[in-house]
């Protein structure tokens, strides 16, 4: 252990923020900002590049006593899974420091330490591997992010963000709880007190207390995502947070419920976790064709995306409790897809309200004509969220319709219904704002993206590009953790037969 | 006979500061023609408090020691309770540093009275025997309920006083007469002889679940503990706030340093019964607290419901009678008095000449007008509601932890669920000062309000006869350093805990052994 790589990625944007307090000038905050969370993307990637692809267990793990007395640790480290995250994470923020060059005057200083604190934050509950140092980066998250709502969101921003903050909190109460006793548990069964989860998986949690655990985690977790029925907070603060909060909340903050599940849960319960899957399967397919009709029927671009990220969700969310590899590792996948797609949703829905002021899609329509090069983006876009092949959503959604196919043909079925209906509401949204007439005065003067809107959208295009064609730069990431979390799960014979065919969907996509 | 063993260091802190609210009373009383400002009694008292945490310090390096027979110690558990006493007590001085001479004409006798508290609470922590539990407890309410009252242009904070003082010696009563009933039962005031006596199967059982009983009763009047809870809105409301602050603080780590101390050594005999009994009773007085409090407009009285529900809080740290669990509600302790004082010290800074009330509507707009403040305050209010990386979060751990050890998970349940309902309060404070505007029409009302009662209020010492409501504060560089000192407090115990934590583990084990 030379270089703490992961720390440094984590606390540079804490770093940054700190620098941003005693600094002046909007030009300069914004640069210093903008600086730091491409420094960190930059560290990021050399941790990806420096990871030892093919290894199951976790990286750059260090490990310092926090809380002794009570088994604390700060300890970290990155698996397959935590990797893709960590690097979801850092790209996408400079994209939205990018995004707030232009949008964001008021109190701008504020804004930037917030998003950096809030970068911090979600990056430490990716690489945490101290149930209770998780527990802090999962709730420290919570401030920045009611702050970014409730301070620069819409007309019922209070409201959004007090629902946003109160709902996840209650979860995370029962997450607290479960994580407290997991801790106890643990010293019954050795004499030593600790919340390590390598330590925890290792001995094992004990039968009898695993179903009650398993659901105060899955609680705290399923809000988080959000799993019908709890999703409700969810189009409230995405309506109402600004852009540059939006695309973190789909983009990132989602995912740490999912992640959780996958983390925490699978590996922890195996038991009912296998037990009470079909439950989850059952809200997961709720979740997606919910969302979509609901989406369907929105006059809001805006909450059109956010309910699209419930059905997107529950996609991630079918392939996890497949329980089967494909299903798990096309779930991870899937959570970086969402993370791009949605982003460059919020983003190019960010683009059009700072121009008009609305988002309604009966203000809109034949915006192809003026605007060719924010259709071009918004089209792609679309198509990558709708699961077109060669773009990353494909992929994502055809590995985890795999994994739904071996547990259960209805899965499927569903699952495939889902997609058709996703196609149906983005194509329509699509239709509703750039064919048809120009026939709205006020979009008459419409001007198309400048060169910094370019830019922010031109690096997301191509991460679609490469996920759709080179699946295989993460999946090969990801595979062997999601097997050794699953051999976990299930047992190891049953997973090993799986792992044959384990890469089959990503060549079937590279051969297209 | 030999003469008796009078191990006068042993209680120096004590010393120190009973030499100080002396020396503030001589000055006051000498200096008729006002040559020393109030403001040189307030640097007075904090010059005897310093002198008693180096005392402190000096003996925790010292280590143990018994004084007057065996009725009072300086052990390193009473050391670390005196300890957080005097940082209450240095953050409720530099409170009323500024703002004295605004409540009162006796700025002499207001300092005199805090440092007696201090002597009082101090010794409570200190004291082996029930005698001098009782002792000290007399000490400190005697006083405290003399500060209450000593707002003299609120005729709440008399009424308070008095609702205070009824209520008070009322449950002295309690305290007294379970000392009694356990001196019945066992022979002796002593509280490590009355544990050796009951282990020892000594004791009628009836005196001793009777006397457990009225102990309860006594010890939880002081913390606030429902249903002894009744006074605290009141109380907490009328005193003047840089009095709130200290008592609400002080008078908890005190009664919990003596409550934790003669039920884990006297009464373990008894602890199937009490840890059930306070179990009940921490659930009711977290629950019935935080509810409350949702409903306050006024912020003191807020966070006067907010101090009962911390009462439970810390009180799950008692449940299991476990060294861990002491351990616990010593650093609850230590944290509450770090963001509670906090919160107090920015209604100080926001209170006005006249007033004795911060609304919760005041707060509007607070981060545009004083950012400092506003996000002071802001972490002050994540850290009471538990959220990380504070340390309200931590203590919060600390507690739940123990009490789940014990295997009372319902309990920590039930603790957690009123986290949740104590973050709507505390984040609605949050709400006001960052996302709401400033409201224009709301403050002129009021200051005309204001004005007019200031007219009305006879005896005004200084009426402002100015536009708009001065601050109640003269200066506000004492009320800034207290800001600034729990802020950095509850920010950096949070993260840095291990000198704290350590040091607590150690004093507790010292007495309680594990």
């Amino acid at each position: 252990m030379d270089i703490p790589l992961l720390s440094i990625i984590v606390f540079l944007p804490l770093l940054g923020s700190l620098v941003l307090l005693v600094l002046r000038g909007e030009k300069l905050l914004k640069s210093v900002a903008l600086l730091f969370s491409l420094v960190t993307f930059a560290v990021s990637l050399v941790l990806y590049f420096t990871w030892t692809a093919g290894e199951a267990g976790m990286q750059f793990q260090e490990m310092i006593p926090w809380y002794p007395e009570l088994g604390i640790a700060y300890h970290v480290g990155v698996d397959g899974v935590s990797l893709v995250l960590v690097l979801l994470t850092t790209f996408l923020m400079p994209l939205v420091l990018l995004f707030s060059w232009e949008g964001v005057h008021e109190k701008l200083k504020a804004y930037l330490v917030l998003m950096l604190l809030l970068e911090t934050a979600m990056l430490g509950v990716f690489v945490a591997l101290d149930l209770v140092l998780f527990f802090v980066f999962f709730e420290a998250s919570l401030i920045p992010m009611y702050f970014l709502v409730g301070r620069w969101g819409g007309p019922r921003r209070i409201y959004a963000a007090l629902k946003f903050f109160i709902f996840t909190a209650f979860g995370s109460a029962f997450l607290l709880a479960g994580i407290i006793a997991l801790g106890f548990l643990y010293k019954q069964q050795t004499g030593e007190l600790s919340f390590d989860l390598l330590k925890l998986t290792a001995v094992g949690v004990p039968l009898g207390a695993q179903t009650w655990l398993f659901f105060a985690f899955a609680i705290a977790f399923a809000i988080k995502v959000p799993v019908f029925p709890f999703h409700t907070w969810l189009p409230d603060a995405h309506v109402e947070a600004p852009t540059g909060g939006s695309v973190i909340l789909a983009g990132v903050l989602l995912k740490m419920g999912t992640y959780g599940f996958v983390r925490f849960s699978l590996p922890l319960f195996p038991e009912p976790t296998m037990k009470y899957a079909p439950i989850f399967i059952v809200l997961a397919i709720i979740g997606i064709l919910y969302g979509a009709l609901v989406a369907l029927a929105q006059k809001d671009l805006k909450k059109l995306v956010a309910y699209s990220s419930v059905a997107h969700l529950g996609f991630v969310m079918l392939g996890i409790f497949t329980l089967e590899l494909q299903g798990l590792s096309g779930a991870v996948l899937q959570m970086v897809n969402h993370g791009l797609s949605t982003g460059a949703l919020f983003l190019l829905v960010g683009f059009i309200y700072e121009r008009r002021h609305t988002r309604m899609l009966d203000d809109f329509g034949g915006l192809w004509k003026i605007m060719p090069v924010f259709a071009a983006f918004a089209l792609i876009t679309f198509m990558s969220s709708a699961g077109l092949p060669g773009l990353n959503g494909f992929v994502g959604e055809f590995t985890i319709l795999t994994g739904a196919m071996k547990y259960g043909t209805a899965a499927a079925v569903f699952g495939t219904l889902g997609i058709i209906l996703a196609a149906w509401y983005l194509l329509w949204a699509f239709t509703k704002t750039f064919h048809g007439k120009l026939d709205n005065p006020a979009n008459q003067q419409l001007k198309d993206l400048n060169l910094r809107e370019i830019v922010i959208m031109v690096p997301l295009v191509l991460m679609f590009l490469v996920v759709g064609l080179f699946p295989n730069l993460f999946l090969d990431k990801i595979n062997p953790s999601t097997e050794a979390l699953l051999i976990q799960v299930r047992g190891s014979a049953a997973v090993a037969q799986d792992a044959g065919v384990a890469a089959a969907p990503s060549a079937l996509v590279e051969v297209k | 006979m030999t003469l008796p063993q009078l191990n006068f260091l042993a209680i120096l802190p004590q010393i120190i500061v009973t030499a100080a609210a002396l020396l503030v009373l001589i000055v006051d009383a000498v200096d008729r023609r006002g040559a020393f400002s109030h403001r040189a009694l307030a640097w007075l008292s904090l010059l005897g408090l310093l002198a008693a945490g180096a005392a402190v310090v000096w003996l925790a390096l010292q280590g143990g020691r018994q004084s007057f027979q065996d009725m009072s110690v300086a052990d390193g558990y009473s050391l670390a309770f005196s300890g957080v006493i005097l940082l209450a007590a240095v953050l409720g001085v530099l409170l009323a540093k500024d703002t004295v001479n605004q409540f009162t004409r006796m700025p002499g006798a207001y300092y005199a009275l805090l440092l007696l508290a201090v002597v009082g609470m101090m010794s409570m922590a200190s004291a082996t025997d029930l005698i001098v539990v009782f002792l000290s407890l007399e000490i400190l309410s005697l006083a405290l309920y003399v500060l209450v009252g000593f707002n003299l242009h609120e005729a709440r904070s008399a009424e308070a006083s008095l609702k205070y003082f009824l209520l008070g010696a009322f449950a002295s009563g309690f305290f007294l007469y379970g000392a009694a009933l356990l001196y019945g039962a066992t022979g002796t005031t002593n509280i490590a002889q009355i544990g050796h006596a009951l282990n020892a199967g000594g004791g009628n059982s009836l005196y001793l679940y009777a006397g457990t009983a009225l102990l309860i009763v006594g010890f939880g009047f002081k913390i606030a503990m429902a249903p002894f809870h009744m006074w605290t809105p009141d109380a907490y409301q009328g005193a003047p706030t840089p009095v709130t602050g200290f008592m609400s603080v002080a008078t908890k780590v005190a009664a919990f340093a003596a409550f934790m101390r003669v039920f884990m050594l006297a009464l373990p005999a008894a602890q199937d019964t009490w840890s059930w009994a306070l179990a009940i009773l921490a659930a009711v007085t977290m629950t019935l607290g935080n509810l409350a409090a949702l409903r306050q407009a006024s912020l003191k009285r807020m966070l006067a419901y907010s101090s009962i529900a911390h009462a439970g809080y810390a009180l799950v740290g008692l449940v299991p009678g476990t060294p861990g669990g002491a351990v616990a509600v010593l650093f609850y302790m230590l944290s509450y008095a770090l963001m509670n004082l906090g919160a107090f010290a920015v209604l100080v800074a926001l209170e006005r000449r006249g007033e004795n009330d911060v609304q919760r509507g005041d707060m509007s707009g607070l981060a545009d007008r004083r950012p400092g403040l506003a996000a002071a305050m802001a972490i002050f209010m994540f850290a009471l509601a538990g959220i990380p990386p504070f340390v309200g979060f931590f203590a919060k751990f600390f507690v739940f932890g123990a009490a789940a050890e014990a295997g009372w998970i319902w309990l920590v349940v039930i603790g957690v669920i009123n986290s949740v309902i104590s973050a709507y309060y505390y984040l609605s404070v949050v709400v006001g000062m960052y996302f709401k505007p400033q409201t224009e029409a709301a403050p002129t009302a009021t200051a005309k309000g204001r004005k007019a009662k200031d007219k009305a209020a006879p005896a005004a010492a200084a009426p402002a006869p100015v536009a708009d409501v001065p601050a109640l504060a003269t200066s506000q560089t004492a009320i800034r350093l207290a800001v600034i000192l729990a802020a950095i407090g509850t920010v950096a115990v949070g993260i840095y805990p291990a000198p704290w934590t350590a040091y607590i583990t150690q004093a507790v084990q010292s007495i309680f052994g594990g």
